[in-house]
């Protein structure tokens, strides 16, 4: 297996705990720390070390390391977690993320990311040294007579290097092999502090066999390298001997399983354990006393032990049971997660999904052609199949849905960055996290959302004393909400900070030519002016300047995706940003229309409901049609496309939503459901206003599907705004 | 012969002229059996060996064990020093070199 074909899904990986990491260390920050999520802390820095170490990455290794250590002192309550700690923390994980990002490009590092891992790493380094020393350092802690086992033989003791205990096998030697040479190699992985030769003699000269292998070494070994450079050492004995690896600062467990496994006098294994400096006496006295109490206290086998009493009894030949039990629960892990999600590249989702398209439009002939042969028994099939492709068709849709989490789990750091940056103190509060949307629009979303929350903190919270003087909590409070809503997926950005000044706006406005001075705007259109290109450059108003990209590039991008951008803001009382998008950009279910002899497509999810046109309103120029009570703008469709068409007799209104706002369609005819394959328009067609794609209907025409959010806005911005278009395409 | 053996003052002098690795273990532990079989002090001189591996090394551990102090290893070779450094066995097989004893080692040295 080439290790090279695996590096994508370690950087894949390696991202993911990251940003595992990077949330718990912000949980750390809002929540307060529990045990729990100490571990898994100290698992994501783990993992990667692991991972890099198993395609040699010397780089992330070597400093990953020196971050694990400090996590596993702060898994074991040797150092607090204070602030300072947490954001020193936060800067590393950015650097492991760069380290893993040229590891993904294909690069090496340069002095710059050497040098800030190195700072990094000594700053880090405190906390190990100030941690190395604790005035209850194990050794010279009596065990409390009555202390529970656990407690105790959790610490951590030892220095900070290996401890190898290497024993081969009877026939190594005759395979060829010089366990000596192995020490020579191990030799060029690090120094070798202490090195004890274990001799297993025959009872006398004349049962030895001189080419049978009698030897053992007990090696305590400093190095930066892995475990699993270390284990590469002896790779090509590793069937034919027992390698126990104990890293750094093992805990006691583990130096009474070594001692216990081990062939030998359990007594003279201590003495060379004290002789490498791996043990002071005074911890091997207490390892043999603490294993002693359990063999008297304990006539049950905890289960944790499991392993060791395998060995004990000879069940399994003892391998190195710490590794097995790691690799084990590694495994389980992995196996868990891999039972969960399955990941599948992304073209080969497409390709389905283009695949099922073409059975919905093959579906559709087929219903078509059943339904002229007039055969009850071929309608029927045809019907019971198109409904099962339709189930397909959503069970497709719904492989390339993700969380729009991912999305938002960027945004906390962001916040909390430019939040001090800037001095202010911002609470974000996130919600609808798991709101599902297509992988596409996640992957697009994130960019405009991050401009829309930048801006947010940058302008228009306040700064706390504004804030206070405003008679506000001082406390910013930025809200992410996503949630869904007649087939379209609604994410807002709320702020209780200043709000849109229009006055402002509409003195900028003016100046640059965007409107006249005469013209009277509604609240709303003031605050649209803002996604107006060339109003957010640097010295526009200032509480809305953004950062390089403007608003108008936010709108264009959500309107690349079908979407609408509405700003809702009071002044002093906050803003809200309210993207909707449609959920997918596949395949939906349409509702046909006929509007003169052409054949248009709304979407089924924003249809509320359908009604017939009163003849009077028929007559009328009246853009407003009485609805229950309500007035209802509509347009007519026929006027908006030149489709004027006499013959058309009978007219009927459909009502759609989309983000809140209601209006309605006047069109011929109603034909129903269609499921309708999203296909895009040209270039030419890009433009054409009211259009959002096309589809091929059953019988092979071509049907255009009608861009709802853009008629919605078109509709009730009223007559005023369509005589300003009309005069101003 | 991989084995010179001389007698000189009721001690045997063995000197190994050969590589001790896994391809002589047999052969040389045949010998030294013989050799301990009939004497009692033996000193054996490591200065013609070439190359040493961990056989040899086992070798050397497990006369040593046998023989106790009967038993002495004299002008370890270059090899057969690097080998006790790598396995830190000068302790137990590396008397002369840890104890240097000029008067016995010159006499010693001299074939």
């Amino acid at each position: 297996m080439s290790l090279d074909l695996a590096l994508p899904t370690f950087v894949e990986e390696s991202r993911e705990l990251l940003r595992d990491m990077e949330g718990i260390l912000l949980g750390f920050e809002s929540d307060g720390i529990e045990g729990e999520t100490l571990h898994a802390l100290f698992r994501t820095a783990h993992t990667i070390k692991g991972s890099a170490g198993l395609f040699g990455l010397v780089d992330i290794v070597q400093f990953t390391h020196v971050v694990e250590s400090v996590l596993d002192r702060l898994r074991n309550s040797e150092i607090s977690a204070a602030a300072e700690l947490i954001n020193l923390l936060l800067n590393c994980r950015d650097h492991i993320a760069v380290l893993v990002d040229i590891v993904a490009a294909g690069g090496t590092c340069d002095a710059a990311e050497r040098e800030q891992g190195a700072a990094l790493a000594s700053a880090l380094d405190a906390f190990l040294d100030h941690a190395a020393a604790p005035p209850d350092a194990p050794a010279s802690t009596p065990a409390p007579a009555d202390g529970s086992i656990s407690s105790h033989s959790g610490e951590r003791i030892g220095p900070d290097h290996w401890h190898l205990s290497l024993r081969f096998g009877p026939d190594v030697l005759r395979m060829g092999m010089d366990p000596l040479a192995f020490i020579r190699f191990l030799g060029t992985l690090g120094s070798i502090v202490h090195l004890e030769t274990v001799f297993d003699p025959p009872a006398s000269l004349e049962s030895y066999d001189p080419e049978r292998c009698h030897l053992g070494f007990e090696i305590d070994f400093h190095t930066e390298a892995s475990k699993q450079e270390i284990e590469s050492v002896f790779e090509f004995v590793r069937d034919d001997a027992q390698i126990r690896i104990l890293p750094p600062h093992s805990r006691i467990d583990d130096y009474i399983a070594l001692i216990r496994e081990l062939p030998e006098d359990m007594a003279r294994l201590g003495d060379i354990l004290v002789a490498g400096g791996t043990l002071t006496p005074q911890e091997l006295e207490r390892a043999l006393q603490i294993q002693a109490r359990e063999r008297n206290s304990s006539p049950e086998p905890d289960p944790r032990r499991i392993g060791e009493i395998l060995v004990d009894s000879g069940a399994v030949a003892p391998p190195v049971v710490a590794a097995a039990l790691e690799k084990q629960r590694r495994n389980q892990e992995r196996r868990a997660s891999e039972a969960r999600s399955v990941k599948v590249p992304a073209d080969r989702l497409d390709a389905l999904i283009d695949l099922v398209g073409e059975v919905v439009i093959a579906g559709a002939a087929a219903q078509l052609a059943a339904g002229r042969s007039r055969q009850p028994a071929l309608v029927e099939a045809t019907s019971h199949l198109l409904r099962l492709v339709e189930d397909i068709r959503d069970g497709a849709l719904r492989l390339r849905m993700v969380q729009i989490g991912e999305v938002f789990s960027r945004f906390p750091r962001v916040v909390r960055d430019v939040s001090r940056e800037l001095g202010k103190e911002i609470d974000l509060r996130i919600t609808g996290a798991e709101t599902e949307l297509d992988k596409f629009m996640v992957e697009r979303i994130g960019d405009p959302l991050m401009h829309l929350v930048r801006n947010a903190i940058d302008h228009a919270i306040e700064p706390p004393e504004a804030r206070l003087a405003a008679g506000k909590p001082a406390i910013g409070r930025l809200s992410l909400n996503a949630y869904h809503e007649s087939g379209s997926i609604v994410i807002e950005v709320r702020d209780d900070g200043r709000g849109l000044d229009c006055d402002r706006i509409l003195r900028k406005a003016v100046e640059k030519g965007l409107v006249s001075p005469e013209q009277t705007l509604s609240t709303a259109e003031i605050h649209r002016l803002i996604l107006e290109p060339g109003f957010s450059t640097a010295d526009a108003v200032t509480n809305l300047s953004g950062r390089g990209v403007g608003m108008d590039v936010v709108k264009s991008n959500v309107e690349a995706l079908r979407g609408t951008l509405d700003i809702e803001s009071r002044p002093w009382a906050g803003t809200c940003m309210r993207i909707c998008l449609p959920l997918t950009l596949a395949i939906i279910d349409g509702f046909l229309v006929t509007v003169g002899a052409s054949v248009f497509i709304v979407p089924l999810d924003m249809v509320v409901e359908c009604i017939e046109l009163p003849p009077k309103q028929a007559e009328s120029e009246s853009c407003y049609l009485n609805l229950r009570g309500e007035a209802l703008p509509f347009l007519r469709l026929d006027r908006l496309f030149e489709q004027e068409h006499a013959a058309a007799a009978r007219r009927n209104v459909v009502v759609i939503k989309c983000a809140g706002r209601k209006a309605g369609l006047a069109v011929n005819q109603l034909l129903g459901q269609f499921q309708t394959v999203i296909k895009p328009l040209g270039r030419l067609f890009e433009r054409v206003r009211g259009i959002a794609g096309s589809t091929i209907l059953g019988s092979g025409e071509v049907a255009l599907i009608l861009d709802v959010p853009q008629l919605v806005q078109i509709a009730t911005d009223g007559e005023a705004r369509r005589l300003h278009t009309v005069a101003s395409p | 012969m991989p084995l010179e053996i001389q007698e000189r003052d009721g001690v045997c002098l063995a000197r190994v002229n050969e590589e001790m690795t896994i391809n002589t273990a047999a052969a040389l532990f045949g010998e030294f059996k013989l050799l301990f079989a009939g004497t009692g002090n033996v000193e054996v001189n490591l200065s013609g060996v070439g190359e040493i591996d961990t056989a040899g090394l086992q070798l050397m551990l497990m006369l040593k064990c046998c023989m106790g102090s009967a038993l002495r290893f004299t002008g370890h070779s270059r090899a057969v020093l690097q080998a006790l450094e790598t396995s830190n066995l000068y302790g137990q097989l590396g008397d002369p070199v840890v104890i240097p004893n000029g008067d016995a080692d010159s006499r010693r040295n001299r074939p």
